[in-house]
């Protein structure tokens, strides 16, 4: 191309030149030498054909995508093996929970939060998507009968899903919460704040880790202290135990927070091991449709270059049979 | 064909187990919140999972059973499982109103726990397990089996009684500085602090 537009130029200049009646050949001679160059830029590598300079730096790039995902997939492994443990840890104390208060997920009341659990990063296949999925049907689901819903988002990729048509509701977004270990007084804190919004039942909502391949959506509730005293009113589990406290309302409430907290702290490990579980999937499945993409570029770029080779020697040797004869 | 015939036969299955499993949390239950959560999604969606499904199965003692002889004790830490399912003899748990034992056969009881040490007996007088635990509950059920759940715990054993010490002259110091300033929040912190570090004292001191 910039060859032939140097010629173009050159034979402009040269028709001036002869209709002005005045000698330029050394502008013309610079031009041509400057054309040559431009064309010798062109050859990289032992490629010879602008087609398949292309096909080779296609092939430079997906194989650098592979080694990024095949990377990403062995911290995220390395990850995983840890969060594992320590969600399998975390598991035991919600259990006490549930024998006392119940699972109630359908409780009548108020305000309704709904707190979806999500990722901040993504490459983590389709986990945060799925929660908001959930987020928003949950929110529907108690909108109705002058009930208050509102969310209460962590994790930026839940914000940036839910944002686009629930922005309303969305009351506080909590981020970066799985950049360092998650420990009890960080979710005590995440609890402290959630407290505030003033609700009467939290819905968090998140992955539960099954195995590496399985996550399972999960809704958990917590009700407020208020509503707790309600159920315990109306027939509650709590009726039959004796309370051994020095005031049963203060009881009560530091009882729903404790549980708020020790949900949480389990909500957000679970998901951080999901999370991980996840992405190692994720980047596994997408450096095998990298490498595979790499055979094809691979297969197709030797085959140009040898129907190119093969070319050029049919045509030496016809050339040079032609001159025997 | 038949293998999606035979899937979602199984998945009914699946369901309609599920719920009279858990029948006993009446009209607030998964069952109810899956009625009022179904309309409101795409009908491709699976429906979500509760907590209570994956509770460990356990046998529920039937009514005017026999007290068992021994007192099942489960212990939980936010980060870990300390005990699990463990056959002992008699707990004493450091509650805000008193310290009190429990024993097979126990009333269900609901304790809020102070700082101060949690004393398992395995076998009464014999062998015995001291932990010291910073707050938390308890709560003693009606089949004979208690779970402590504490926000900190650690072995009596573990506790250095030089580093005890030190943290509770540096609490008692901060107190002290603390109260002639008069910031609420910080004031109670100490308080707390000190109140922890004198239990701990006087239980590594015992």
């Amino acid at each position: 191309m910039a060859l032939r537009r140097a010629g173009a130029l050159g034979g402009m200049i040269q028709r001036t030149v002869q209709q002005q009646g005045q000698i330029a050949e050394g502008l013309v001679g610079d031009l041509t030498k400057q054309a040559a160059l431009l064309d010798g830029a062109g050859t990289l590598g032992g490629v010879r054909h602008a087609s398949q300079l292309a096909v080779k730096q296609r092939m430079r790039s997906v194989q650098n995508i592979a080694k990024i995902t095949s990377a990403m997939k062995m911290v995220a492994a390395s990850k995983m093996r840890v969060a594992q443990v320590n969600t399998e840890k975390s598991r035991g104390l919600l259990t006490p929970f549930l024998k006392l208060l119940g699972d109630l997920p359908a409780v009548e009341v108020e305000t309704n939060i709904a707190v979806p659990v999500t990722t901040d990063k993504g490459l983590c296949g389709g986990i945060n998507s799925s929660v908001s999925k959930y987020a928003r049907g949950t929110l529907k689901a108690f909108a109705e009968e002058g009930q208050n819903s509102e969310l209460v988002v962590i994790g930026e990729k839940g914000k940036a899903q839910l944002a686009r048509d629930q922005a309303s509701h969305i009351k506080e977004t909590i981020a970066d919460v799985g950049k360092l270990r998650i420990t009890f007084s960080q979710v005590s804190a995440i609890a402290e704040e959630l407290m505030k919004t003033e609700y009467d039942a939290v819905r968090i909502i998140f992955n539960r880790f099954g195995s590496a391949i399985s996550f399972k959506p999960t809704v958990a509730t917590v009700l407020s202290p208020d509503a707790l005293e309600k159920e315990v009113e109306a027939g509650g589990k709590l009726d039959v135990y004796e309370m051994e406290g020095p005031d049963r309302g203060e009881l009560l409430q530091d009882l729903a927070e404790f549980q708020l907290a020790a949900t949480l702290n389990n909500a957000l490990l679970e998901n951080n091991c999901s999370e991980q579980a996840s992405r190692m999937s994720a980047m596994e499945s997408s450096t095998k449709n990298a490498k595979e993409m790499l055979d094809k570029l691979t297969l197709s770029y030797n085959r140009t270059r040898q129907a190119a080779i093969t070319t050029e020697l049919t045509e030496i040797i016809s050339g040079a049979a032609a001159l025997e004869s | 064909m038949f293998r999606q015939v035979a899937q979602r036969l199984a998945c009914t299955a699946r369901r309609s187990l599920s719920t009279s499993t858990l029948c006993r949390e009446g009209e607030k239950g998964p069952a109810e919140f899956l009625k009022k959560f179904t309309p409101h999604v795409s009908s491709t969606l699976s429906p979500p999972h509760f907590p209570s499904e994956f509770l460990p199965k356990t046998v529920s003692a039937e009514e005017g059973a026999a007290v068992p002889e021994k007192l099942t004790l489960n212990f939980f830490l936010p980060h870990e499982t300390t005990v699990k399912d463990s056959k002992v003899d008699l707990v004493l748990l450091p509650a805000l109103t008193g310290d009190f034992g429990v024993m097979p056969g126990h009333v269900p009881t609901v304790a809020q726990l102070r700082p101060g040490v949690v004393t398992v007996h395995k076998t009464l007088d014999k062998e015995i397990e001291k932990y010291f635990v910073s707050s938390g509950f308890a709560f003693v059920h009606a089949d004979s089996s208690t779970d402590v759940c504490a926000i900190e715990a650690v072995k009596l054993e573990d506790l250095d009684p030089e580093a005890v010490r030190a943290g509770l002259q540096e609490y008692t110091a901060k107190l002290g500085a603390l109260q002639a300033k008069g910031d609420d929040y910080e004031i109670a912190a100490a308080q707390i602090g000190v109140e922890v570090y004198s239990a701990m004292s006087a239980a590594v001191g015992a």
